[in-house]
């Protein structure tokens, strides 16, 4: 007895190894650890539109629809090379694109569509960064794509290229 | 050419490490020792510091040949923020983590010197410092190239690192760590030569102390930090890897106090070998967590499954075999002993009992959601409600045996000053019901709690120190020590229960009253810091009970001109009683900010509490070490 209580931590060390190695050996673990929406249920926010500031849009009114959801923020470099693929999805392909503009300045952003073009449908303001917490984002840009009952069926990580939206949105679009 | 010479004293030292315990393993085939153990801890050290100095040396000049560098630091980085861009991300931390673990190993030969009664304890740490140095020259080697393209600038450093505590909170943090390998090495040695009585333990505990103090500095430093540079107020989140370096601290805790029983009585000798080798596992668990991605959290450094596999194995390796040898060796450890119940060792058992359920408890809340996981596939978060609602009480019934244990003495058979104890736990009482009332604060169970046992615990030092003056020696570290932990407690009750809390958007030269103090906006500027452009906000407080003066505070919103990111450095006017806390949103339009304000009674306690049982670490540490001599 006294003998069988001494191998009770090496017994526990080894039971936890376990788990640690069916962890790491799972190829998805880090993908999932990064995206962690995928999945579920687009969280209801409700941010003050851009531009419209007595106005609030969330991805919840779009619910019925696909949507695509694209943060970004003015002052990031590759925000400004996807912007193109942004500009050609809201003219070519009939997909409404809620923007939501983060980590950013009010007047930075609006200049930003000002000098760009808007391809946005709306754009939520995300003041507080509450909007990426609840998306659970590790940047910008991501872009998110929600089915019409609201579940999260594709996160990009990353500037969104032709060749990207090709090969991942376009098949749930169909 | 010195990343080069760099990599080199590295492989000298792998070689001096892996010398080190191959030593008794030759010896016992009869083959003599190539040379001291302090002689070659002398040396794997040396050529450690050579290669950390190189590294150092590679930043201060902008060496972006060097992938690293070119990583974490640029050219318009101010100098300190370069040199602590060295511990700034992965493989340079774990080079200052290689750097620590050589010189608590030399401090360790140094004090064992020729003695045969631990002759383990070095090979022993020389073996895990084996194991880190493989890991950094095979998955994360700092001084990696990046020809043929070197850039001409750097990225940077993240800028959340830009600042004073998280200089010194890695390095602190690394020093608790790495010194726990320490009282693990002995505890190893002393399970492999068998029962040689309780001399270890005088050996072990300036060890655990030293740790155990550097532990506190650097988590404490880490919540300060989290207090004034996230902008949101908070001082602890329970997050994976806060208690990640908690549960170490929380079983040092433990291994401090049964170390004493060890060591004067030379009872639990079994139990204190087990949390030994338990603290240094769970500190190298933590490594594990933060390295390999496996959890999410704000610590995590860049997933990579290589790497985790790696510690894995090197956690599994060291603790597996330690915990083997202990299931073998320890049932032969030290016959059960017998103690009434008002004895000191009777109550040390009670704070071991407590600590370790609280260890076990931060323990599954932190991997709770990675079992479920892979159990049901389905992602779970274990958030601080959990933590609270577990953690709190234990820590209330910590406190209450605190306040008997601290009265108790070695071997005893009744508590000394019954009719005292219980005055003074009366006198606790009514002090925690009516200040809150008398200070107009209003009651809560939590508040009369807090107050309640900080006073249960002082009072209790105070006469103590007063009936007991010959004990200064041997008591004066447990008593200020005690006394940081009612501070602690103190802190943590009525600041959770007294902050006020407010988000505003106010406009320019608008004012706005936040518990009793009047917030006037005067507007925001734009300034400019050496590597940063900032938006400098600026309100006048004045107290409306107005017996203090105006005071100004400038909240500040940073963009970094490498990488864009944001940060948010709130201005604070502190002071012991409460501290008013304001910190900048966003620009809703030309005029308008939305701000963040804070009034935190009593928040500075929850860190002088820290100072305090720092302190009474360092009394114990000189006091009655100087006993022995």
């Amino acid at each position: 007895m006294r003998r069988l209580l001494h191998v009770i931590p090496l017994a526990l060390l080894l039971l936890l190894a376990a788990v640690f190695v069916l962890r790491i050996m799972d190829p998805d673990a880090g993908d999932r650890a990064l995206r962690p929406m995928l999945g579920k249920q687009i969280p209801n926010l409700s941010l003050p539109v851009l531009g419209e500031p007595d106005k609030t849009v969330g991805p919840k009114d779009f619910s019925g629809d696909w949507l695509l959801v694209n943060l970004w923020g003015s002052w990031c470099a590759p925000c400004r090379d996807e912007h193109g693929e942004l500009m050609r999805i809201g003219t070519e392909e009939d997909v409404p694109i809620l923007g939501i503009n983060t980590w950013d300045a009010y007047e930075a952003a609006q200049a930003f569509l000002r000098e760009l073009g808007d391809p946005y449908t709306l754009v939520g303001f995300d003041v507080e960064g509450d909007a990426r917490m609840d998306l659970a984002v590790t940047g910008v840009p991501e872009t998110l794509l929600v089915d019409p009952h609201g579940l999260v069926v594709v996160h990009h990580i990353g500037p969104l290229t032709r060749d990207v939206f090709e090969a991942d949105f376009r098949g749930h679009l169909q | 050419m010195a990343a080069e010479y760099a990599f080199f004293a590295l492989l000298v030292s792998l070689g001096l490490s892996v010398l080190l315990w191959l030593n008794p393993i030759l010896e016992s085939y009869g083959v003599s020792r190539v040379s001291s153990d302090l002689r070659l801890s002398v040396g794997v050290t040396l050529f450690i510091a050579i290669a950390f100095v190189l590294l150092c040396h590679a930043f201060v000049r902008d060496d972006f040949s060097l992938a690293y560098v070119a990583a974490h630091s640029n050219t318009d980085l101010p100098l300190q923020f370069k040199v602590s861009a060295v511990w700034g991300a992965h493989e340079g931390s774990f080079l200052l983590w290689c750097l620590v673990a050589s010189i608590w190993m030399l401090a360790l030969a140094m004090v064992l010197r020729n003695s045969s009664e631990l002759r383990f304890a070095v090979p022993a740490m020389s073996a895990l410092l084996t194991g880190f140095l493989l890991f950094m020259l095979l998955t994360s080697n700092p001084f990696e190239r990046s020809f043929p393209f070197v850039p001409t600038q750097g990225s940077d450093l993240n800028p959340l690192l830009q600042d004073f505590a998280l200089i010194v909170h890695p390095p602190m943090l690394y020093l608790g760590y790495v010194g726990l390998a320490v009282p693990f090495a002995i505890a190893v040695s002393v399970l492999i030569q068998g029962d040689t009585g309780k001399g270890f333990a005088r050996v072990m505990q300036p060890f655990v102390l030293a740790a155990w103090s550097f532990l506190t500095l650097g988590i404490a430093l880490g919540s300060w930090w989290a207090y004034y540079e996230l902008g949101w107020g908070g001082w602890w989140f329970w997050d994976p890897v806060e208690n990640a370096s908690f549960m170490p601290w929380l079983l040092a805790t433990a291994l401090l106090h049964s170390l004493a029983a060890t060591r004067l009585r030379g009872v639990f000798m079994g139990w204190t070998l087990l949390l030994a080798i338990l603290a240094s596992a769970l500190s190298l668990l933590g490594a594990f967590l933060v390295r390999s991605g496996i959890l999410t959290s704000v610590h995590a450094f860049a997933l990579d499954p290589e790497r985790g596999l790696f510690i894995l194995l090197l956690l599994l390796a060291s603790a597996g075999s330690a915990l083997a040898l202990f299931a073998w060796r320890a049932p032969r450890f030290g016959a059960a002993a017998e103690f009434s119940f008002a004895s000191r060792e009777f109550w040390l058992l009670i704070n071991n009992a407590f600590l370790m359920v609280a260890t076990s408890m931060v323990f599954l809340g932190t991997l709770y959601p990675l079992l479920h996981e892979s159990l049901f596939d389905e992602k779970v978060s274990v958030g601080p409600p959990y933590f609270n609602m577990v953690f709190v009480p234990l820590m209330l019934l910590l406190g209450m045996a605190m306040g008997v244990g601290q009265w108790t003495r070695w071997g005893g058979a009744k508590l000394p000053a019954k009719r005292l104890l219980a005055w003074l736990s009366g006198v606790s009482l009514v002090l925690g019901v009516l200040l809150p009332v008398l200070l107009g604060g209003g009651l809560s169970p939590a508040v009369a709690l807090s107050i309640g046992l900080a006073s249960w615990v002082c009072l209790g030092v105070a006469v103590q120190a007063f009936r007991q003056r010959e004990l200064v020696r041997q008591r004066l570290g447990m008593w200020i020590a005690h006394i940081g932990f009612a501070c602690t407690l103190l802190g943590v009750g009525l600041t959770s229960h007294y902050s006020v809390e407010r988000d505003l958007a106010l406009e320019f030269g608008e004012s706005a009253q936040v518990g009793g103090y009047e917030f006037r906006f005067e507007g925001v500027e734009q300034v400019a810091g050496p590597n940063y452009l900032a938006d400098l906000g600026r309100l006048s407080v004045r107290p409306i009970a107005s017996q203090g003066d105006v005071f100004e505070l400038a909240p500040e919103k940073r963009r970094y001109a490498s990488g864009g990111q944001v940060m948010t450095e709130a201005a604070i006017r502190p002071s012991i009683l409460r501290d008013v806390y304001v910190s900048l949103g966003t620009e809703v339009d030309s005029r308008t900010w939305s701000l963040r304000i804070h009034i935190k009674p009593f928040v500075r306690w929850i860190w002088l509490g820290a100072i305090f049982m720092l302190i009474g670490a360092l009394a114990h540490l000189l006091l009655a070490r100087r006993r022995q001599l």
